[in-house]
């Protein structure tokens, strides 16, 4: 089931390469991906074996960035996109062996990674500001009903892929900022 | 309600409903407890000596065997084999031994198979670890990779009712946030008093890490622990004294060419800084092993650079001092003779098997008894 979210990758990002009076191409190239080719193996399957399945964080705002509704947290501003790569970078080196400390193994039984995470949320919740909530929340909904092979909150919250992401986003975000004129997104929601 | 307010309100509502259908999930287990084998005194009647027999190998390399008890003096071994390591021919295979003979050996994992059971890209297959659970389903792990090198594996499970005669399909366990990348399993696993399973696993990519994973009773992760002060060792074999007290001895990876410990005096939960000991390793796999009568058993490479000496070794204070080696194996320094996998099945029999040469899979098989001389 979860090959799907590979699908919704490729869709996205034909969307974003091909002419928008073409963007339904977009949702044949995605679906493709799904036709076994050499040995039985379909590209979302090859892609699938490089970066994994992207997390629930990433597969909400794929969503709403296929159905044209990215939030401006990430279409037009930088400081929430900033947070997630700072956070990215200090996070997978430690994961990956960089020091003792594992920040990974807070993602079991994630009572002390879910306050760190909520009381920002709820702060933000509390001055206008839904979204961060909502992406928690429908994350914490997908780890309670084990949504991902995975049993640890961090792949529900995060992955590599979003990191990269959130890094590029600072950078053309704030270049945007600086040059109103470049700015050609349709970012919707105002939170 | 008007529409200001659900928006407003909505996602407050979905926070508390997720937190408290995650609750179960939230909170912390309770602290692992190692459940001990049951094994019998040894034999009264044991034959003297070590038997030796090759596995029947059905490719031209063999390697990183691994052990399991079936009861009743049957055991079962699984390894890979292939043209080479590392190469897209290599399967991981099966075979028992009923106290005489083994019987042929049998793929029981493909990478085409485990391609379409993970639905993931698989070029490479490595390192099973059989281990039969208290209510007699037989579990194997192994590790395969995507892309890369053996720094880039995952780990997989299968599990077989009957002995191994049939398996399910293979599951994905996920351990890592990077790509899920460079988790390997090597090494005897420890049964937990819960159902659940201690598996000493390790990390490669950028550094080497010995880790420790924690199962629940349906085989999911709930706990990764990294052994402190480690930069350079891997593959932790494992051994415990009581419910909570269990060393670890590690294969080194550095310049010291020596095998490193770590102890844990709570089940797994937590690990002292890793200390280097006296005994030699050849950055080569050990096996380790705590026997009925209570002394340790440890089969290593015990020299340097190569991994032409393969011996064993006992202590018998918890792993304080060493006898002197007997070499089981003693071959010219172009000769491999590695990864050894130890067990001591329920009538006290104790098996030793080990890569022969990269191209079988030896057996030796003796009673405890034989060791008395090493001490």
């Amino acid at each position: 089931m979860m090959i799907l979210a590979q699908v919704l990758l490729l869709i996205w990002l034909f969307s974003r390469l091909l002419p928008r009076r073409l963007t339904w191409l977009a949702a044949v190239f995605g679906l493709a991906a799904l036709i076994p080719w050499g040995h039985g193996l379909s590209l979302a399957a090859a892609l699938r074996a490089l970066w994994g399945d992207p997390s629930i964080t990433t597969i909400q705002l794929l969503v709403l960035a296929v159905a044209g509704r990215t939030p401006a947290a990430f279409g037009r501003r930088w400081q929430g996109p900033a947070v997630i790569a700072v956070i990215s970078l200090l996070f997978y080196p430690l994961a990956l062996g960089a020091g003792d400390f594992d920040p990974y193994r807070l993602g079991f039984h994630p009572t002390v990674l879910l306050a760190v995470l909520a009381i920002p949320a709820l702060l933000l919740w509390w001055r206008g500001q839904v979204l961060w909530l909502w992406l928690l929340a429908v994350d914490l909904l997908a780890f309670a009903a084990g949504v991902l092979e995975s049993t640890n909150l961090w792949d529900y919250l995060t992955d590599p892929l979003l990191a990269i992401a959130c890094a590029v986003l600072v950078v053309r975000n704030l270049t945007t900022a600086r040059n109103p004129s470049n700015h050609r997104l349709q970012a919707t929601d105002p939170s | 309600m008007t529409p200001a307010r659900r928006d407003r309100y909505l996602p407050l509502a979905a926070f508390m409903l997720a937190t408290a259908l995650a609750l179960p999930s939230l909170r912390q287990p309770a602290p692992p407890r190692v459940r001990l084998s049951v094994i019998q005194p040894a034999l009264a009647n044991a034959p003297a000596g070590m038997e030796r027999r090759f596995l029947p190998n059905p490719a031209p390399s063999a390697h990183s065997v691994t052990l399991c008890d079936l009861g009743k003096g049957n055991i079962a071994a699984a390894w890979f084999a292939g043209s080479r390591e590392g190469a897209a021919d290599v399967n991981i295979v099966f075979a028992t031994f009923d106290g005489k003979v083994w019987s042929p050996a049998r793929p029981i994992v493909t990478r085409e198979q485990l391609q379409h059971d993970v639905q993931r890209l698989v070029r490479k297959l490595g390192n099973p670890v059989l281990w039969r659970d208290a209510k007699g389903v037989l579990h194997l792990w192994f590790v395969s990779v995507g892309y890369g090198g053996w720094a880039g594996s995952a780990i997989n499970h299968m599990q077989s009712d009957d002995d191994g005669a049939t398996w399910s399909t293979a599951r994905r366990l996920i351990t890592s946030p990077f790509l899920n990348i460079s988790t390997l399993v090597h090494g005897a696993p420890l049964a937990l008093e819960d159902g659940g399973v201690a598996l000493p696993v390790y990390h490669e990519f950028i550094a080497k890490r010995p880790e420790w994973l924690r199962l629940d009773a349906r085989q999911r992760v709930i706990d990764k622990v990294r052994l402190p002060a480690s930069t350079h060792e891997l593959q932790p074999a494992a051994a415990a004294f009581d419910d909570h007290d269990i060393l670890a001895l590690l294969r080194d990876a550095g310049p010291t060419h020596r095998i490193h410990a770590s102890h844990s005096a709570d089940g797994g939960a937590h690990w002292t800084d890793a200390t280097t000991t006296v005994l030699p390793n050849p950055n080569a796999g050990i096996a380790l092993l705590r026997l009925a009568d209570g002394r340790l058993l440890l089969a290593s490479n015990p020299e340097e650079t190569d991994r032409n000496l393969l011996a064993l070794q006992v202590s018998s204070d918890r792993g304080k001092t060493w006898s002197a080696p007997r070499f089981i194996e003693r071959g010219s320094s172009d000769e491999e003779y590695s990864y050894p996998a130890l067990l001591q099945d329920e009538t006290g029999m104790i098996h030793l098997a080990y890569t022969w040469q990269r191209k079988k899979i030896c057996h030796i098989r003796f009673a405890p008894a034989t060791l008395d001389e090493l001490e």
